[in-house]
């Protein structure tokens, strides 16, 4: 089963500052199948830099400066998408995916926060996924470092490792199990070898809803964390303590349908205490009052794109499974709390 | 009521009092249209007391349902100090086994609610 939507995909392409974003994009923009590509850049600085690097489809090209506070993106994004719809309004060739290149400096959330939630851009486009790029030589050094560049894996449907050909078996190994302690649900791929596959899709394919939840690699994966939260595995506690991670990722699951009231009064309660800590929330809902009809929702940090039904179960799993990738908000809290909300009365 | 659990009741009072009226607001300044909205834990006061009675009906933890209706009525606002307090309160002639399930469910509820509030109150996280 799929989701159709007939908006504009957009791909959120970021990752830390020299991880290769500008080069990757260049290359698959380079690609026919991209050819009807809108690029949306977004720099730090008075000076923009990296558009000049940019060589292809520089008429299809918008830069927005000094957009790297939170909030203030959401005004020059707007724009940003308002002058790319002028511009196209006398093309015959269609539009048929936008890339927002993110600054290495930025925390995604809030470019995300305005294609999920600011109407005027929402009509129009959707967000397809979040890209992160990673360097195989330094990426480890950087995420011990910066938390903004774990931020960026965390909130990645795709993360795409660089540099692979200069990184050793045992440096790109390692950068891969790091990356799955911080996101296990995201694909990783390679550029150069799996170059385009994941964005060359022309026609923005309709979205996957399960492959696009990828809960079962967190249910596997949150086995281990939530083990060693209890203090009994003392090497990934050893771990956590010497990278300073505070993401955790993890699913949480019902197996019999909920109160969608008391789940939307739960995700307000969520998203007012604890908005910043959540990275990302992505899931699908069996509730009481709409029987064969499961909820997609979709939240990063405090806000939530507007909810949608499904028209069926994309395959015999109806249970309820929720995906987090918080910070310092741990599985326990999350579950003993929904606990108390999901058989409320509509 | 065993003087452990009327300790715990208490402490648990106690947290509840520290925590129930404590405003948090979000993003003030954010403009993404959630700015100005505050919320206190007082404010789920009522789904929590609701999915207590509903979870003791349902398991057939009467004296604890009962204990819950008397101090804590179906329909009504507020509740929570009154049924911590008879829980804390020694002379109190609530039945043991009621009084131990009541306990470890507030108790778990609470120290999440608590904690969830607690890491938005610490200013700690951007």
């Amino acid at each position: 089963m799929i989701e159709t939507d007939d908006r504009i995909p957009v791909t959120v392409l970021t990752g830390f500052l020299g991880s290769g974003k500008t080069t990757l994009l260049n290359r698959l923009l380079a690609r026919p199948a991209l050819r009807d590509t809108a690029v949306i850049i977004n720099e730090f600085g008075e000076v923009g830099l990296d558009h000049h690097l940019l060589e292809q489809s520089a008429e299809d090209m918008v830069l927005l400066a000094n957009g790297c506070i939170c909030c203030t993106i959401r005004g020059d994004l707007v724009e940003a998408f308002d002058r790319l719809d002028q511009r196209l309004a006398g093309q015959a060739a269609p539009l048929r995916r936008v890339v927002i290149e993110t600054t290495g400096l930025a925390d995604p959330a809030p470019i995300l926060h305005t294609l999920m939630s600011e109407p005027a851009v929402a009509r129009r486009y959707r967000l397809d996924h979040v890209a992160t790029t990673v360097d195989a030589c330094n990426s480890i050094d950087t995420l011990d470092r910066q938390e903004e560049a774990v931020k960026q894996a965390a909130v990645a449907d795709l993360l795409v490792l660089t540099k692979t050909d200069l990184a050793s078996a045992g440096q790109s190994d390692a950068l891969l199990r790091r990356l799955r302690e911080i996101n296990p649900g995201a694909d990783a791929v390679r550029a150069g070898r799996d170059d385009g596959d994941w964005l060359a899709a022309p026609d923005g394919r309709p979205r996957d809803v399960r492959r696009w939840l990828q809960a079962e690699a967190h249910e596997s994966h949150g086995d281990t964390q939530g083990h060693s939260a209890h203090g009994h595995g003392h090497h990934h506690d050893h771990d956590r303590t010497r990278h300073g991670d505070r993401i955790r990722s993890y699913v949480v699951t019902r197996d019999e349908p909920v109160s969608w009231a008391g789940v939307q009064r739960w995700l307000a309660m969520l998203s007012t205490l604890r908005g910043p800590d959540l990275l990302r929330v992505k899931g699908i809902v069996n509730v009481i009052e709409h029987p064969g009809r499961p909820v997609v929702i979709h939240g990063v940090q405090h806000v939530f794109h507007p909810h949608s039904f499904l028209p069926a179960w994309p395959d015999d799993d109806h249970r309820t499974r929720i995906v987090f990738i918080t910070r310092d908000v741990e599985r326990d809290l999350v579950d003993d709390t929904l606990r108390i909300f999901e058989r409320r009365q509509p | 009521m065993p003087p452990d659990a009327t300790a715990r009741a208490a402490a648990l009072l106690r947290l509840w009092n520290d925590v129930a009226l404590q405003h948090v607001s979000m993003g003030g300044a954010c403009a993404c249209g959630m700015g100005g909205v505050t919320l206190r834990l007082q404010d789920f006061e009522r789904d929590i007391l609701d999915y207590l009675r509903d979870e003791a009906g349902r398991l057939g933890e009467a004296e604890a349902h009962a204990l819950l209706q008397c101090h804590a009525p179906a329909g009504q606002e507020g509740g929570m100090a009154a049924v911590l307090a008879a829980l804390a309160d020694p002379d109190s002639v609530v039945p043991a086994a009621g009084a131990a399930w009541l306990l470890g469910r507030l108790d778990r509820t609470l120290s999440s609610f608590a904690r969830l509030h607690g890491g938005a109150r610490s200013g700690a996280l951007p």
